[in-house]
């Protein structure tokens, strides 16, 4: 699948990269929410994996524009510990999956694989 | 009328009827009349026609008896009685002549009878001749045939008439039965009419009197409403004459009806008004208008003006004449009084309308601040004059347009747009600090964006107040800078404490320690001298640092009061003991009461007690002669918590002289300064003790009378110590451990400077111990690692490389290793102590060490005679220290490239992260803090460290919520230095992966 990870903290972002291109997954990454959205329009990727807090665009902003979207995008988002009442918002906002930091790369690949399955 | 049709339908059926009913009457009694004539009519035919028959017969008879007697008699009467039947016949023909069937047999009977008597007539004749004639005649039955035809014909008359009369009768009866039916009938008809009738005018009557009551009732009502009612009802004349006026005029005008009747109807009428009133009734008049409505005012009696609202009908006869006027008057004084009142209220309303508009307007232009609202989609509905003046737009440029079209930087714009929907959707006020472009260059904006609220609590607008902090910022930043720099002049006068302490008593310890063992070494009686004249220089001096350093620290703050278990009574024993020997030579005595119900143990300052005791002992037995001091410990006050103890250390000494008393806790001060040089010390001792009691939260003071002695008296505040029955036995250790079973145990000795290595190693093999030495934490993480074993660490905390908090964090985390660390330390930091127990250390020492003190340390670990093995945890309050990171996630990858590039990453970046995070902290730029905190969250939950990762939550949290800020610098220090400790643990994972072995 093609997947769009949107995450500012390198760490996280290298890990979730490395975990989904072991999986076979062609993974886009980036920092920048902009570009996130660029990428969206442009590719169509097949996921998108985003991180809540995020400079200048949050992660809802882009689960609210990928909505709008014609293709539907299946979303999981990142949040962090103790941000549950925005992670009802990212549902609200449509999107399929969260998933807690800090958790196990395995997890992550476990929900992808299953989200993939599911659309 | 429908009353009068009956009555008139009853006139004329009663009129017909009874009409009927007599003509009826009358037509049957002609009827009976007529048939009582008929029936006597028939009773005299029949009686004639009996007659008849008897005249008939008679005659026969008489001819008869003629003829056959020859007897004359029998025919004298023949001729009258002929010519009787002869009128008999006429009569029964008079009277049948009606009846034509009687007529005609009446012919019959008269040609009978004329036969009869003719033939009569012919016997008599005949008899005349010859009676035989006649005899014949008489015989040949031709009379008698006659007669009997006569009779017959008699017979059938009569029976034709009885008949007749039947008939007659019976039609009489039937009729007369019928006309009496008929008129019954009409007699019941006419009695149901006429009873009808008489119900219905009855009826009638009877509405018509209801009607008439209702009529008079209803006329009362009207009456009662008009005098009653509110209004004054009059009418007048068309000339304008008052003609009637209802009797509540009098409470209008104060004048009553008869005063007002044929009064002119502007005769209450204000004058100036009179004419145009009176002009509009004429009109009326004239254009025949019905009814009219005028407002005017009137004088009342009393010469009082009101306002009455007059509606006036033109009455119209059947001809369609004006024939007068009736009104209706109302007073509407009141209510043009309220009109009035609320025109007044109304205009009074708007000015302050225009004026409020006004001074709303003149806020928005004068406020110093830029101030626009904006509408759903962002677009502009108002600005105000600063607004326009820093962005030198006017209304045309912004009005009804958005962010991107106005200002020229998308960037921004987005922004902005961005900021606004965040208000839209939390309905909460956002504020952010920004630089924006402005006319007079780039400006940093305090923007606050709140939702306008309609009534109905929902959104209609956005607000927008921005304010230029580009002043308030760069004063912002001086005070920032100031505190940057105080903090860091705090933390360099830290450090100095903690350098220049560890600085000073590293050195002192060396000499300390090498005077001692000089001491024990073989020396001559000259060398013995100067051994003890250098132990005693030095150990003035070090009295005098650590004094220096104490009260330093005190002043700076940071001095920490420990609370740990330790029995009050060893120390009293102890310090005791220690100057007994010295107070002996003066052959002073010391003695000790110690109240029994002392507990065990308590948690407190050891070590504080102690210097306190110190000092105090020490000042008595300088400062006494002769005679003793005592020692009294008491319990001041107890609870279940907390118990205060009272102590006393009085002497017989020379006193205090009364003008010294105030000052002798003052630093420096002594009573003259002959006595320092008497009696030297550094002056410093009661000052230092006076503020360690009073960190304990006691009090401490004196009494004394120079010449007699002094008691010094101190209170401190202990807790009771929560420790388990077991350790209770620990207090009863001694200091007569036996050290000799410390032989062939083996010992790591982590120490960076070489005379402190020198220094401990030796003493230590004295014993009989194996010593190895590890010139800093990673060489002794190395040989532990490397699979070295040992008894015990003990590890000095300042040290190159790996610190001893590293070191402890890496053998108790990472090689998990359980064996006893002893800290030993010359520096002085705060909470230091607190921290090696954290870290998992066993004990700690200060440096220069008193070797007794090691080595009951040392017994309490290892095992001596009368020492119990000690567990390793005595006195810290955590259990196993939970592991400070894991790297399970990371290994999940199996990839070691980007196991030792993340490992790398995190070394490199997190210290500068938390730096910047210590850097926001600093300059109060909570956001940040909470951006940078957030970040970290990542990697720390990455590395599952736990703990780090709940400091920085909190951080974020405290940040965001912007609640406990003065607590957050710890915390970021605290961050920071468990950091520190996982360091290098993780130095040597990513060693391991890069250069595995």
């Amino acid at each position: 699948m093609k997947i769009l990870v949107a995450e500012d903290e390198p760490i996280m972002l290298k890990t979730i990269e490395l975990r989904l291109k072991k999986d076979g997954h062609e993974v886009m990454a980036t920092d920048n929410g902009r570009k996130a959205l660029e990428y969206v329009e442009q590719h169509q990727p097949d996921m998108i994996i985003t991180d809540i807090m995020m400079p200048y665009t949050s992660g809802l902003e882009i689960v609210g524009k990928v909505r709008q979207g014609e293709k539907y995008i299946p979303v999981i988002v990142l949040s962090s510990m103790g941000q549950e009442n925005v992670v009802l918002e990212a549902f609200n906002l449509g999107a399929d999956d969260y998933i807690t930091k800090p958790f196990s790369p395995n997890e992550l690949s476990i929900r992808v694989k299953r989200l993939g399955q599911r659309m | 009328m429908k009353t009068q049709s009956y009555i008139r339908i009853l006139f004329a059926v009663l009129l017909i009827g009874a009409a009927s009913v007599v003509v009826a009457l009358f037509q049957n009694a002609q009827r009976t009349n007529a048939t009582f004539n008929l029936v006597n009519h028939t009773h005299e035919v029949i009686s004639a026609i009996n007659d008849l028959n008897t005249t008939v017969l008679s005659l026969e008879t008489a001819v008869r008896g003629y003829v056959i007697t020859g007897n004359g008699t029998f025919i004298k009467d023949f001729a009258a009685t002929t010519s009787s039947l002869h009128e008999q016949s006429q009569l029964l023909q008079q009277l049948t002549k009606d009846n034509p069937d009687q007529q005609s047999h009446i012919q019959k009977l008269q040609q009978t009878i004329e036969d009869k008597s003719s033939f009569q007539q012919k016997i008599l004749n005949a008899y005349n001749h010859s009676p035989k004639d006649a005899l014949q005649l008489i015989a040949s039955l031709q009379g008698k045939n006659l007669s009997d035809t006569a009779r017959a014909l008699l017979h059938h008359m009569e029976r034709h008439e009885r008949q007749l009369l039947q008939l007659r009768i019976t039609d009489n009866r039937e009729t007369t039965h019928n006309r009496f039916i008929f008129s019954v009938f009409v007699i019941v008809l006419s009695l149901v009419a006429i009873t009808i009738a008489l119900q219905k005018i009855a009826r009638a009557n009877q509405l018509r009197a209801a009607a008439e009551q209702k009529a008079r009732e209803t006329e009362v009502r009207y009456h009662s409403m008009v005098e009653n009612s509110a209004v004054v009802m009059y009418s007048a004349r068309l000339d304008g004459q008052i003609d009637y006026v209802s009797s509540k005029c009098i409470q209008l005008t104060g004048y009553d009806a008869a005063e007002l009747r044929c009064k002119p109807i502007t005769f209450l009428v204000l004058e100036d008004w009179q004419e145009s009133v009176a002009q509009r009734y004429k009109e009326q008049i004239r254009n025949k208008t019905h009814e009219t409505l005028h407002v005017f005012p009137i004088r009342t009696k009393d010469g009082a003006i009101k306002w009455v609202e007059q509606s006036m009908v033109l009455l119209l006869n059947e001809k369609g004449v004006a024939s007068g006027f009736q009104s209706v008057v109302k007073d509407i004084t009141e209510k043009r009084l309220a009109e009035e009142a609320l025109k007044i209220a109304a205009q009074e309303i708007e000015a302050k309308k225009e004026e409020y508009q006004y001074r709303m307007q003149s806020i928005l232009d004068n406020i110093p601040m830029i101030v626009y609202i904006k509408d759903l989609e962002g677009r502009y509905l108002m600005v105000n004059r600063r607004f326009r003046e820093t962005f030198l737009l006017n209304d045309d440029q912004v009005l009804g347009k958005e962010n991107s079209e106005v200002f020229a930087d998308d960037d921004m714009a987005r922004v902005l747009a961005s900021v606004d929907r965040q208000v839209i959707n939390k309905l909460q006020p956002v504020e952010f600090e920004d630089m924006i472009n402005t006319s007079q260059g780039n400006r940093h904006m305090l923007v606050t964006k709140f939702p306008l609220l309609d009534q109905a609590n929902n959104i209609f607008a956005i607000c927008g107040v921005d304010k230029d902090i580009t002043e308030m910022v760069a004063g912002r930043q001086q005070l920032i800078d100031a505190r940057l720099r105080a903090e860091r002049a705090e933390r360099l006068q830290e450090e100095f404490l903690a350098n220049m302490s560890h600085e000073i008593r590293t050195p002192m310890n060396g000499i300390i320690g090498m005077t001692n063992l000089l001491e024990e070494s073989a020396l001559s009686e000259d060398q013995k001298e100067f051994v003890q004249l250098i132990k005693y220089s030095s150990n003035t001096l070090l009295a005098l640092i650590n004094d220096i350093l104490d009260l330093s620290k005190i002043k700076a703050g940071r001095m920490s009061v420990e609370r740990i278990p330790f029995s009050v009574r060893e120390v009293v024993d102890e310090v005791v003991s220690t100057f007994r020997i010295k107070a002996a030579a003066s052959n002073v005595a010391v003695v000790t009461t110690i109240d029994s119900n002392l507990p065990q143990l308590l948690q407190g300052d050891r070590h504080k007690l102690v210097q306190v005791l110190n000092n105090l002992l020490g000042n008595a037995v300088k400062f006494t002669a002769q005679g003793r001091i005592s020692v009294t410990v008491s319990i001041l006050e107890q609870n279940e918590k907390s118990l205060r103890m009272g102590f006393r250390v009085a002497d017989t000494g020379m006193g205090i002289a009364p003008e010294y008393r105030d000052y002798i806790f003052e630093s420096f001060a002594q009573t003259g300064n002959d006595t320092a040089r008497l009696f030297g010390g550094t002056g410093l001792g009661l000052a230092i003790t006076k503020r360690l009691v009073e960190l304990q939260g006691g009090t401490i003071g004196v009494e004394s009378r120079t010449g007699e002695g002094s008691v010094f008296f101190f209170d401190v505040l202990y807790l009771h110590a929560e420790l388990p029955q077991a350790q209770q036995q620990l207090a009863g250790a001694t200091n007569t451990a036996d050290k000799s079973m410390l032989a062939g145990k083996k010992i790591l000795l982590v120490e960076d400077n070489l005379i402190n290595q020198k220094v401990t190693c030796l003493l230590l093999q004295k014993v009989g111990v194996v010593v190895t030495i590890a010139g800093n934490g990673k060489e002794a993480v190395d040989r532990l690692e490397s699979g070295e074993t040992f008894d015990l660490v003990i590890m000095d905390l300042q040290m190159p490389e790996m610190n001893g908090l590293q070191a402890t964090a890496y053998i108790r985390n990472k090689l998990q290793l359980q064996l006893p660390i002893i800290a030993m330390t010359a520096s002085a930091l705060r909470n230091e102590r607190e921290r090696c127990f954290e870290m998992g250390m066993n004990e700690y020492l200060t440096k220069p060490f008193v070797p007794a003190e090691l080595f009951r340390q040392l017994c309490r670990f290892l095992g001596c005679a009368g020492v119990p093995v000690q567990e390793r945890v005595v006195v810290s309050n955590k259990a196993k220290p939970a592991e400070m990171y894991n790297l399970a996630y990371l290994h999940e990858l199996e990839d070691d490239g980007y196991l030792a590039e993340t490992l790398t990453l995190f070394l490199e970046t997190t210290p500068g992260q938390l730096e910047e995070l210590r850097q926001g902290v600093l300059e109060e730029q909570w956001d940040e803090v909470q951006a940078r905190a957030h970040k970290l969250k990542s990697s720390l939950g990455m590395l599952q460290m736990t703990s780090m990762l709940e400091l920085a939550a909190t951080i974020e949290n405290c940040a965001k919520n912007r609640q406990d800020l003065e607590l957050v610098l710890q915390k970021v220090t605290r961050l920071q230095q468990k950091f520190e400790l996982v360091q290098p643990m993780l130095e040597a994972d990513r060693q391991k992966v890069l250069c595995p072995q």
